[in-house]
Formats: C-alpha cells, sequence, structure tokens
C-alpha cells in the first residue's frame, strides 16, 4: 500500500504555502477564459426569453442577418421556452455592441402560456405545467401512522417549519468559451469549467468529431461551485458560431444570463416533528417537505442529517417541485447545507424542551466520533460555557448576543483514472502535468508541494502544469474530490519517476538503487554518507536523456467521510431586528492536510457563502411575471467584508487517514449554527432564510421574546 | 451478470448526462444514472431533451424518439 513521505522528509506538504499561482493572479499575467483575445474574434451574444413559459411561433432572424457587423446567427429552434431567460437564438458579432444591437433586430412571435412561479401554485390542484408529466416528484420513506405513534409516547416532542430560499451560484468569472476552429474538424476551446477532459468528450461527441481534435484549456477559473459541469448552451453555441462564421468567437454570459440560466441551489420547506425520550435520545422523526430546483428535479436533501434515528422511526414525504424557473445545478455539498438548516433548528428546540444542553444533546445522538470530539473543541473555542444563555434573551439591552452550532458531514474520494506524467530534464528542472482544474482547492499548488518533496529537492525546481486536455487525464471537480484525486497520482508517478533517476545515481555511485535516499537536493547513499550527489548533478547525469514518467492515482494516499462542527457568537439588536455574526469557530477534519494556506482559505469560503446564503442571498422571483426581480449584483444582496465575524479555524488533522477533499463540507454546518445562535441570543426562533432585519422582527413579534 | 450490465448501459442514451457521468468511476465500474437528480441533455444543454420532454434519471431510454444508445448494435 501506498504512503505519503514521512513527517520528516515533508518540507512543503503541510505547511503554509502560498498559492504558486498567486503572483500570476494578482499581477493579471493569470489568463482566464474571459481573458482570452484571438485575432479576428468575433463576439457571441444569446437571446433570451423575457416569458416565463411561452410556444415559440416564429422567430425571424432577417432584420439582424443584414447587420454588417454580424458574421453569424443560430436559431436554437426550440418549440417550448418554460423560463425566463431560456435561450432561442445566438449571434457572433465584431463587437460586443454590435452582438447586442443584432439581439434586438431578432423578432420573436410568442404565444403566452400560464406559468407557475412558487411551489405553492405548481402543486394546486389544476396548476399549468411545467413539463407532460406534471409538477411534482415525490420521495416517500417510512410510515406515517407508525412514526406519529411514536412520536406521541415521547417524553418530548417539537415541531416546526423552516425554510430555505434559492441561492445562486455567482461566479465571479461567468460561464462562457472562446472558440477556435482549426480546419472542420479540430476544435480549440477556452472554457472556464470544472471538467476539463468532460468537455473534451462533450464538444467531441456534439460535433462528431475524434476526441483528439478537440483542445480544452481552462489554466485558471473563478469560480463554478457545481455550475460548471456542462459545456452548456453557451458552449455549444460558441463553438457553432465559430464554424459557421470561419472565425474565433467568444461567448461570456451577462451577469443577468448567469442568474437566469446557469444553475442555483434548491430552495426547501421543511415541517418536521422530532421526539426524545427522558434521557435526550431521539425517538422518532416525521418530515413533510417539499423545494425546487426551477424546471429541474435536484430538489432532494438527506434528512435525517447526521443524528442518529431509530430503524422504521422515520417518515418522510418529499416533493421536488418544478416551476418555471432556471434549472438547478450541483452547488457546494448538494442538498447538505437545507438538511442541516431544517435538522440542527428542530434538534436545538428539542434540546431546550428536554432541559438538555444543545451541546451535550449533540454529543447523546451523533453517532460519529469525531465529531463527538469536535463539539468539545468548539465549544471551548467560543467561549460556551460562559456565553451561553441558559434563557435565550435574557441578556440586558436591545443589543443581544448568543451562542449556537451546527453540523456537517461529506464523502470525498479520489478518481482512480487520474494521470499524472512527471518529467526530470537534465538540467534539473521537473514538471508535474495533469488535466485537472483550479476549482479553488489551490491544486496547482499542492502538485508543486508534493512533487518538490516526493523527489527530496526545493520547489524552485518544479513547474506544476494543469488545465488542458492535451495532459493527462484527470477527473471533474465535483464532490471534493479533485484533492483525492490528484496528490495520490502525483505522488505515486514522482515516485516512479524517481526510481529511474536513482538507478542513474546508483550506478554512478556505485551502491544499490534501493540504498538512496533524497533530501534537501541531495541524494545520498544511506550506507555511505560519503557516497553522494546534487541534485543538478544527479540529474545531469542522464546526458541529453530526459525521464518520463506517467502514472496514476493508488489506493493508501487518501479516503473519504469527513466530520464538521461550527459553533458561531452573534449579536441581535432587537430594536431593528439585524443580526450582526460576532465570531464563527470551525472544527473541520479532512484527513491529511497538504497546505494549511489553502485550507483555510477553502474554509474561509465556505463560511462566507453560508453566512450569505442565511443572511441576505435570495432569488427573488415575482409571482405575477414569473420573472426574477433581482438579477445583478446590486440587488441580489451578496454579504462583504463589512458583515464578516471574526473566523477562528481549527484543522482536525487525522493525517493517517490520507487526503480527503475540503471544498464542500465547511459550506455545511454556518446557517444551522447562526439560526440557533439567534434564538440563543434573542428567544426568537428564526426559521426561515434569509434572516433580514423584517423576517428577525417578524419572528420576535410571533415569539413574543424578550424586546 | 457480464451481459446484464450491457443491456443495462445499452439502455441509457449516450446523450444522458449528469455530474456522476464525469466522475463514474469514482465509486462504480458504469455510469448507470438512477438516482441522479440534476441531468442534463449533451445536445440540448437544458433539462428539455430534443423531443421536449424532461431529461430524468433512468428516463433517457429507447421508449423516447430521440434515444441514441451508448453503445450502438
Amino acid at each position: 500500500m501506498a504512503q505519503w513521505m514521512p513527517l520528516e522528509k515533508r518540507k512543503y506538504v503541510g505547511k503554509k504555502i502560498p498559492r504558486t499561482d498567486g503572483p500570476a493572479k494578482v499581477c493579471g499575467t493569470a489568463k482566464y477564459a474571459y481573458d482570452i483575445v484571438l485575432p479576428g474574434m468575433l463576439y457571441g451574444r444569446i437571446l433570451r426569453s423575457p416569458h416565463p413559459h411561452a410556444y415559440i411561433k416564429n422567430v425571424d432572424l432577417s432584420a439582424a442577418r443584414k447587420h454588417p457587423g454580424v458574421k453569424a446567427m443560430i436559431d436554437l429552434n426550440k418549440y417550448t421556452v418554460r423560463y425566463q431567460g431560456d435561450e432561442i437564438a445566438a449571434v457572433a458579432a465584431t463587437s460586443m455592441d454590435i452582438a447586442e444591437e443584432a439581439l434586438r433586430l431578432i423578432r420573436v412571435e410568442y404565444q403566452r402560456l400560464p406559468h407557475v412561479a412558487t411551489e405553492q401554485d405548481a402543486m394546486a390542484e389544476n396548476a399549468p405545467r411545467v413539463f407532460e408529466r406534471g409538477n411534482v416528484a415525490w420521495d416517500n420513506a417510512g410510515d406515517k401512522e407508525t412514526v406519529e405513534k411514536i412520536l406521541a409516547a415521547s417524553a418530548h416532542v417539537v415541531e416546526d417549519e423552516m425554510y430555505t430560499q434559492v441561492q445562486v451560484h455567482n461566479c465571479l468569472e461567468p460561464h462562457g468559451c472562446v472558440a477556435l476552429w482549426e480546419g472542420d474538424d479540430k476544435l480549440k476551446v477556452w472554457i472556464s469549467t470544472q471538467a476539463v477532459h468532460g468537455n473534451r468528450g462533450d464538444f467531441a461527441s456534439l460535433f462528431d468529431i475524434p476526441e483528439e481534435n478537440v483542445e480544452i484549456i481552462c489554466e485558471y477559473m473563478g469560480g463554478g461551485f457545481g455550475s460548471k459541469f456542462p459545456i452548456g448552451v453557451e458552449g455549444k453555441v460558441c463553438a457553432r458560431l465559430a464554424r459557421q462564421a470561419g472565425r474565433p468567437v467568444k461567448l461570456m454570459l451577462t451577469r443577468k444570463g448567469e442568474y437566469l440560466a446557469v444553475g442555483n441551489r434548491p430552495s426547501a420547506l421543511m415541517h418536521l416533528k422530532l421526539g426524545c425520550d427522558s434521557a435526550g435520545k431521539i425517538t422518532g422523526m416525521w418530515q413533510e417537505s417539499h423545494g425546487t430546483g426551477g424546471i429541474g428535479s435536484g430538489a432532494g436533501m438527506p434528512l435525517p442529517y447526521v443524528y442518529h434515528v431509530p430503524k422504521g422511526a422515520y417518515y418522510k414525504k418529499h416533493g421536488s417541485v418544478r416551476i418555471n424557473a432556471g434549472s438547478a445545478r450541483p452547488q457546494r455539498a448538494p442538498g447538505h447545507p437545507q438538511a442541516e438548516f431544517g435538522m440542527d433548528i428542530i434538534v436545538d428546540q428539542l434540546a431546550y424542551k428536554a432541559g438538555i444542553d444543545p451541546v451535550e444533546f449533540r454529543i447523546i445522538n451523533d453517532p460519529n466520533e469525531t465529531r463527538k470530539r469536535q463539539y468539545k473543541i468548539g465549544a471551548e473555542r467560543i467561549g460556551w460555557e460562559q456565553k451561553f444563555n441558559k434563557v435565550p434573551g435574557s441578556a440586558a439591552g436591545h443589543k443581544k448576543r448568543g451562542v449556537g452550532l451546527g453540523v456537517g458531514r461529506w464523502g470525498g474520494g479520489g478518481a482512480r483514472s487520474t494521470k499524472v506524467t512527471v518529467e526530470i530534464f537534465p538540467d534539473g528542472r521537473v514538471t508535474a502535468t495533469t488535466g485537472t482544474q483550479d476549482l479553488g482547492s489551490g491544486v496547482r499548488t499542492l502538485i508543486h508541494q508534493i512533487t518538490a518533496d516526493a523527489l527530496g529537492i526545493s520547489m524552485d525546481w518544479v513547474t506544476p502544469r494543469i488545465g488542458r486536455s492535451s495532459y493527462p487525464p484527470s477527473t471533474a471537480s465535483s464532490g471534493s474530490i479533485t484533492t483525492g484525486s490528484v496528490t495520490p497520482a502525483v505522488k505515486n508517478t514522482c515516485d516512479s519517476a524517481k526510481k529511474q533517476l536513482y538507478e542513474k545515481v546508483a550506478a554512478a555511485l556505485g551502491v544499490s538503487p534501493d540504498d538512496l535516499e533524497g533530501a534537501n537536493g541531495v541524494i545520498r547513499a544511506r550506507s555511505d554518507s560519503g557516497k553522494s550527489v546534487k541534485w543538478k548533478e544527479a540529474c545531469a547525469l542522464l546526458q541529453g536523456q530526459q525521464i518520463s514518467v506517467t502514472d496514476g492515482w493508488v489506493e493508501g494516499l487518501s479516503s473519504s467521510g469527513v466530520a464538521g462542527v461550527q459553533f458561531a457568537e452573534v449579536e441581535v439588536d432587537v430594536e431593528t431586528g439585524r443580526i450582526k455574526p460576532v465570531k464563527v469557530v470551525a472544527v473541520q477534519d479532512f484527513g491529511l492536510c497538504i497546505n494549511r494556506i489553502t485550507s483555510l482559505s477553502q474554509i474561509n469560503g465556505a463560511i462566507i457563502m453560508g453566512l450569505s446564503w442565511a443572511l441576505s442571498e435570495d432569488r427573488t422571483l415575482d409571482p405575477n411575471t414569473g420573472t426574477m426581480v433581482n438579477p445583478n449584483m446590486e440587488n441580489y444582496k451578496l454579504a462583504g467584508t463589512m458583515e464578516m465575524p471574526e473566523f477562528d479555524i481549527v484543522i482536525d488533522e487525522q493525517p493517517e487517514r490520507g487526503v480527503i477533499g475540503l471544498g464542500e463540507p465547511p459550506r455545511v454546518p454556518t446557517a444551522g449554527a447562526l439560526a440557533n445562535a439567534v434564538y440563543n441570543a434573542c428567544g426568537a426562533r428564526v426559521t426561515r432564510m434569509p434572516m433580514t432585519p423584517d423576517v428577525v422582527l417578524a419572528a420576535l413579534k410571533k415569539g413574543g421574546a424578550a424586546r | 451478470m457480464a451481459n446484464s450490465i450491457l443491456n443495462s448501459i445499452k439502455r441509457v442514451c449516450k446523450y444522458h448526462r449528469s455530474k456522476e457521468y464525469y466522475i463514474a468511476n469514482l465509486s462504480q465500474e458504469f455510469y448507470l444514472p438512477l438516482q441522479s437528480q440534476d441531468c442534463w441533455c449533451l445536445l440540448t444543454q437544458g433539462v428539455a431533451g430534443p423531443d421536449d420532454s424532461l431529461v430524468e434519471a433512468g428516463d433517457c431510454n429507447p421508449s423516447r424518439s430521440c434515444f441514441r444508445s451508448q453503445i450502438s448494435e
């Protein structure tokens, strides 16, 4: 079984190493798809439906076609549009302005159809149908009557309704690409994607050309969060426009397009009941819920979340509801934050009702040993003993503080298909190359660190290369598996390349290759430390040749399954309803930490995303028109630096488990922790997101809490 | 068993996509989309297929006019 290098051989792994590509990003030399400009390049734009539901009776491109600046046009031949923003046609023109102008010249004849813009409307009897098969897909489990009997016999029971709103991905770099045809059957695409090799296959299938004739380039990307697996309509039409025009085309979405058409996190309305015995052990759980992923189907949630509910004591009726809005796409821990918000609030309520400290209640009901330990760490770091209000809302004054907690779990793992090429050159330079993409893990830096440590040399010798489909295949970045896929492959390939170099060195020193070890840029014999060569000397022994090894992922260096908890301290102004997050403590395990800076970045970013979702973000549809009223960064409220509290991150290291991905798990616990802290601060249960001042004031009024 | 898997794969449209398609070899040998929630069609790049019906796990099968098998006869 493969193993990571021993602790004493880790000069870079596990340390605070700044991002290898940090200077390039700061100085602007890092080129994103958005930055690419090619000679003769055209600019693409997509015409979208202004209506939430309509038949397309006719699309007239003739006026636009006459515009001298328009070089290519496509009618997508759609029969039905099902959401505001659904794509109808596309143009490529000599400038962005002309492309926009051309869109305005396209005449579309719509036959408006009735729409549904809320879950309630979509679930109503005789509601207009988004698709023929109906608007709701039900998912049932357990026996309702049995669970109701269990709850009736329980010592304590709580019941409430929790709501989480739709969240849009908000990638700073929009979806899109630049497409360049080189002849009839060779395509080169600079694209913002989280699936370099997946996109190569998709473009090849779509245009029926050999996969090896497609080159995908994504050396840098400005966020994906789960929404950038597909090439998208924008990718498809960009390549078609380029082929039609015989010129390269850039088509990056507008910000409005981003909000309407390329994914979101579904909503969730959860009506929950939870019971426990007199010792605080959960006895049963009752759930009736629904959510919407727009016209798509992805509104499921993993309830009951984390805590143990006895077998046969769980009842669920969950509906994935289709409405006339842009389809959901996977978003950073799909389903988990919604489930956590509902579960952690109802668990918190039950703890208070049973008269058991919420931390202790979780320790009683959470079967995960790692989290049982993390609860204690988090409680100490937030100052639970001193800050927890035994009587919620009892603090004096109108600005009241309180604490609460939430939990998370995730899978991760590694894709065995991942391949890496390591080359060692006679002048001492080393390249480590794989076709992965950096979705945010800092994988370029991780490759850099591991290569240097595995070969026992300075990072200065190493150049990591990622983001091209011409590089060895790597998996899509999905489910927090990038690090668990790439880093074992890098370590394994470095070991194979090192073996070849050591055979040369051994012959020169007159020792066995197995007798050699490398550290600090020197390769020496263990049996005779006088026999050694510097790295540069060793590589010179290659005498004009180079070592080039392609190898792949191996068992033993990564695993899956992580646990985390977060504690929040908030201040609630009971006069204005404003919530001010004061501090968030995150205790997160992810096995072996390769880089403390990039790991902290991942956790910080996840908490920020969770805070922003909990406090302000909201994709708002007008039910009457079925259109989004805030498709821009001015009115869709992303939390900014002024909303951010102090972060206290605890890396709960378990290096013996190997590498496990970190992108998604810390995104999960934040909203529940905040909501529970709000209750502890002011005595009012805020069960609806975003927890804006009006929502807090309504909860205060309803709950009759201290003001 | 081998024939059973082969037959199952034959009944999955070559244009059906979900994120699991891109990481199929993480936990299983083959991509058999039975549980995927967020699916799309490669041809339309949307959740409606070329037949204007919904793309769903398990539903992109030979019963649809736009179906194309991953393994052609």
